[in-house]
C-alpha cells in the first residue's frame, strides 16, 4: 500500500517498502517470498512472533516482534489476523488515528456481512494491537531509534535449493503455519493407521509397530488427523515451537 | 468387483510419491486425492497440470513430487499429454527409451479447466483414444483466482461471482454440469467418480483403470477449506458427507456401462452437508431458504430414484 499527501500515480508492485509486516516468521527465510528484499536502512520490519528471530539481511532495519496470533485467539478465538495486522500498520506509520482505524474495521467487515458481535471482537483486537506498538517515524535515515537495531549480513545464494532434486518442498518448513499442534496420545492410539492415510500432507509416517510419527517440520496443523482418528487419540496444543 | 489387492485401509500402499511442504492450503482435499491417487498409480508418472490452484504445489524452484511434472495453460493439458505420450511412444519405437522406463501420462486439472476452459481439448483427446489418465480435482469453483463460479459450481453456492444478492438470494442459479456424463458420452474405457473419504474405493478404481489402454478419467470431489468456508480439519468429513447425503455418487463406467460402487443405504438429508459450509450460509440465515434446499434435495432424490439397486 502507498500513502502520500499528493496524488499517487505510481502503480504495480512495491519494490522498496518503508514498512514490512510479516504474518509468520517462517516467511522471512522463504526464498520464494523474500519479504525483506528491497528494504532500505532505517525501514521498519514487524514480525508476528513471540520470540526474536535471527535475521540475515544486509540492512539496518528497526525490527519489532509481537505475538499477534495470541491476541487474535484471545479476542476472536481464531487465528484471523487481518484487522490485527492492519491495526499494527496504522500505528507504526503514525499517520492513522485510532478512531479512523476503528471506523474502517467496522465498515469493511460490515461490507463482508459479518455478524455484529464478530465485528466488535475484531474492533477490540484492533484496539489492543494498536496500543501494543509504538509509531516509528521515517523522517531521515539518521533517526536514532529507542528500540533494537539488528545488524545483519548478506547471506549470498546459499538459500537456493537444487532445482533437479525431486520432492524438495520438504525443505519448506510449513510447520510454522500451525496455530495448534496435533499430539498423539500413545495410551489411546491403537496403531490403526487411519491418521496416516488421511494426512493430506504426507506428514504422518508409521513406525515399526505401526504407531504414527508426525513430521512437525512440515505439518501445517490442518488437524484432519484429530477429526479422523476413531479413538480421538490425537490431542491439540497451542503451537509454541515456531511462535 | 473383480479381484483386487485393496480390501481394507491396511492395504493402502506405503510408498509416498508426494512429500510435505507444498504451499497449498492446510486441509486441501485435492492434495489428499493426489497423494492417494499417486500411491495407487505407482511410480513412473508424468503429471500434466493445467493452470489452477493445484499448480501452486510445484512453485518454482520447489516440487513436492517424486515424479515428473509438466505445466500447461488452462485449456491445453490434454494436448500437452498427447505430445508427451507421442514423444514417449516414438522414443520407445526407435529404441531410444527402455520400455521399462515408460511413463504413465496423467492430466490433472481443476474443475474450471475440466468443465469450461479445457473441455474441448479433453474431448478431443478422449475422441482420439489417447492412452492417458485424467484426474479432475473438483472444488466447485476457480480456487486460484479467488473462488469464482465455474460450470461445476453447484446450485445455491455463494462464490465470488455468484454472491447472494436481493435479486439472486440463492447465489448460484446455474446447475452443475454433469461432467461424468459428458465424458461417458465419448465411450472411453474407464470413467469414475472418487472421493478422498472413500480411499479403498478410490484405490480399486485406479487399479481397475490401470488394466485399460486409452482414456481413463476420474472426477474427484475435493473439499476446499478456503473456498467452502469450513475448518481445514473438516475437509475429509465434508467429502464423506457429500457421499452419505447422495450429493456425490461414487460410480464408474466401463466402456459406457455405469455401475454404482457405493450406494448409501440410508441417505442423510442434504441439509447436513449444506449447513456446515460458509458458501451455503445464506440458505440458512437470516431466513432459511426452504425452497432452494428442497430443490437440491429433490435433485438428489431424483438422481437416486433412477439408480438400480
Amino acid at each position: 500500500m502507498r500513502l502520500s499527501d499528493a496524488p499517487i500515480l505510481e502503480r504495480g508492485h512495491i519494490f522498496n517498502p518503508s514498512y514490512v509486516l510479516v504474518t509468520a516468521p517462517s516467511l522471512l527465510f522463504d526464498p520464494t517470498v523474500k519479504p525483506l528484499e528491497g528494504m532500505a536502512d532505517g525501514s521498519v520490519l514487524f514480525v508476528n512472533s513471540s520470540k526474536e528471530v535471527q535475521i540475515v539481511q544486509p540492512k539496518k532495519v528497526h525490527t519489532i516482534y509481537r505475538d499477534i496470533t495470541e491476541l487474535a485467539l484471545k479476542h476472536i478465538g481464531r487465528d484471523i489476523l487481518s484487522a490485527a495486522m492492519g491495526a499494527v500498520a496504522c500505528k507504526l506509520s503514525g499517520l492513522i488515528s485510532l478512531q479512523s482505524l476503528v471506523d474502517s474495521v467496522e465498515e469493511e467487515l460490515a461490507e463482508l456481512g459479518l455478524a455484529a458481535d464478530l465485528i466488535e471482537k475484531n474492533v477490540q483486537l484492533a484496539k489492543e494491537c494498536y496500543s501494543s506498538v509504538e509509531s516509528i517515524s521515517l523522517r531521515g535515515l539518521d533517526y536514532k531509534p529507542s528500540h533494537k537495531v539488528v545488524e545483519v549480513q548478506y547471506m549470498g545464494e546459499r538459500g537456493i535449493p537444487d532445482l533437479l532434486s525431486m520432492g524438495n518442498t520438504i525443505l519448506r518448513k510449513t510447520g510454522s503455519w500451525r496455530v495448534f499442534t496435533p499430539i498423539v496420545d500413545k495410551n489411546l492410539c491403537t496403531a490403526c493407521g487411519i491418521c496416516y492415510i488421511y494426512c493430506p500432507e504426507a506428514c504422518i509416517s508409521l513406525d515399526e509397530q505401526g504407531y504414527p510419527v508426525i513430521n512437525y517440520n512440515n505439518c501445517k496443523g490442518c488437524l484432519v488427523c484429530t477429526v479422523e482418528c476413531p479413538r480421538r487419540a490425537i490431542k491439540t496444543e497451542r503451537e509454541t515451537i515456531w511462535s | 468387483m473383480s479381484i483386487t489387492k485393496y480390501r481394507t485401509l491396511k492395504d493402502v500402499p506405503k510408498e509416498e510419491f508426494l512429500v510435505a511442504g507444498t504451499p497449498l492450503c492446510a486441509g486441501c482435499g485435492a492434495l489428499l486425492v493426489i497423494r492417494l491417487f499417486h500411491k495407487a498409480l505407482g511410480g513412473n508418472v508424468v503429471w500434466v497440470n493445467a493452470a489452477g490452484c493445484v499448480t501452486l504445489m510445484a512453485t518454482f524452484p520447489y516440487t513436492p513430487l517424486r515424479s515428473s511434472w509438466f505445466y500447461t495453460a488452462m485449456p491445453s493439458a490434454p494436448a500437452g499429454a498427447q505430445g508427451i505420450r507421442d514423444a514417449l511412444d516414438i522414443l520407445i519405437k526407435k529404441g531410444k527409451l527402455d520400455p521399462a522406463e515408460n511413463l504413465k501420462v496423467v492430466v490433472i486439472t481443476g474443475d474450471g479447466a475440466a468443465s469450461d476452459i479445457g473441455l474441448q481439448s479433453a474431448s478431443g483427446a478422449i475422441h482420439r483414444g489417447l492412452d492417458f489418465f485424467y484426474l479432475c480435482v473438483d472444488n466447485e469453483a476457480y480456487g486460484n483466482t479467488g473462488f469464482q463460479a465455474s460450470s461445476l459450481s453447484p446450485i445455491g453456492s455463494g462464490t465470488a461471482t455468484t454472491k447472494p444478492t436481493h435479486l439472486y438470494p440463492a447465489g448460484n442459479v446455474l446447475p452443475k454440469k454433469d461432467l461424468f456424463e459428458i465424458w461417458r458420452s465419448h465411450r472411453p474405457p474407464y470413467v469414475a467418480t472418487i472421493s478422498p473419504s472413500h480411499v479403498v474405493d478410490m484405490l480399486r478404481k485406479v487399479e481397475k483403470a490401470l488394466s485399460f489402454k486409452g482414456p481413463k478419467l476420474f472426477l474427484a470431489l475435493c473439499p476446499c477449506p478456503t473456498g467452502w468456508g469450513i475448518e481445514p480439519s473438516e475437509s475429509v468429513q465434508l467429502a464423506r458427507l457429500a457421499v452419505e447425503t447422495g450429493i456425490w455418487p461414487l460410480k464408474e463406467a466401463v466402456y459406457g456401462e455405469v455401475t454404482h460402487t457405493h450406494i448409501p443405504s440410508k441417505r442423510r438429508p442434504v441439509e447436513d452437508y449444506l449447513k456446515v459450509q460458509r458458501r451455503f450460509a445464506h440458505l440458512f440465515k437470516p431466513i432459511k431458504n426452504e425452497a432452494v434446499i428442497a430443490e437440491i434435495q429433490k435433485q438428489v432424490d431424483e438422481y437416486w430414484s433412477k439408480v438400480e439397486r
